[in-house]
């Protein structure tokens, strides 16, 4: 059972990653789980002005994806218990390499999805990132 | 019903509007050719043009359309290809891949496009001061 992450949600929509696409195609749709923050932000992100022309199907393709996770019911909210593990992870120093690799920090709103499979004991659907060390007894990571 | 099912068929449901052409050419069709045998026409010509339109619904239907027969909501049937009917079965019970069941979504359109996520800055978040009033929420 999987949890995507943000940026893994955000390069599924696509639908061509060259990785993580075949990735998908060998997981059961009841097991791939979505978080609502995630799909908030890859939606934000899509819908930004500065947003390609190809950002239409994209956003297309994520509310398919939305709309699968509703009917299996792997579609993952907030509740009291995951907002208790995203207080303690907003503590930690959680290490990121950025897409032009620079080093940053995992956001708030990443952590809250963190928090997510960690609660429910979700692979977390990451590309390597050195934050996954520091989490490596409370999360499990399978990347692409 | 398979609550994934259900969802799949409304959503073809929804699309409705341009099939329902087609069950109007069928009726037609079908209208005309009760028509012409009840006036004393030629059974055969009748039946061919009969033949010809159900032979191109079911055409339409096997190359993956699903057609709508019907409108009143609670009269409305649903034709769909026995291998769709296959997919929609495992999609309602959740056996089908991920990658799959979104590539079966009308519209569905893969782009050739690398998106990246950046992190936002932690110290925007409203959270993150101390103090500060936050904005109003929307």
């Amino acid at each position: 059972m999987y949890l995507l992450s943000t940026g893994a949600l955000l390069e599924a929509t696509t639908g061509t990653h060259p990785t993580l696409w075949p990735w998908l195609r060998g997981v059961q749709l009841r097991d791939i789980h979505l978080s609502v923050i995630s799909v908030g932000r890859v939606r934000h992100e899509l819908q930004a002005a500065s947003a390609a022309p190809a950002n239409a199907a994209l956003l297309s393709t994520l509310g398919g994806m939305v709309a699968r996770a509703r009917s299996a019911r792997t579609l993952l909210g907030i509740d009291e218990r995951v907002a208790d593990i995203w207080a303690k992870l907003l503590d930690y120093p959680l290490p990121v390499v950025e897409p032009d690799g620079q080093p940053g920090e995992l956001d708030d709103d990443n952590r809250l999805v963190v928090a997510t499979a960690i609660e429910h004991r979700l692979e977390f659907v990451e590309r390597t990132q050195p934050y996954h060390a520091v989490l490596a007894q409370s999360l499990r990571v399978q990347t692409y | 019903m398979d609550h994934g099912l259900a969802w799949t068929i409304n959503e073809q449901l929804s699309r409705s509007g341009r099939e329902l052409g087609h069950v109007a050419a069928l009726s037609g069709a079908f209208s005309a050719t009760f028509d012409r045998t009840r006036t004393g026409g030629p059974w055969a010509e009748a039946k061919e043009v009969l033949l010809t339109q159900f032979r191109w619904l079911l055409d339409l239907v096997n190359k993956g359309g699903a057609l709508v027969v019907g409108v009143a909501p609670e009269e409305q049937v649903v034709v769909i290809s026995m291998r769709d009917l296959a997919s929609l079965l495992a999609l309602g019970n959740g056996s089908i891949s991920f990658a799959e069941a979104v590539e079966m979504r009308p519209g569905f359109e893969p782009v050739e496009a690398a998106p990246r996520l950046r992190q936002r800055a932690r110290a925007s978040q409203s959270y993150a001061t101390s103090g500060g009033r936050s904005p109003d929420a929307p």
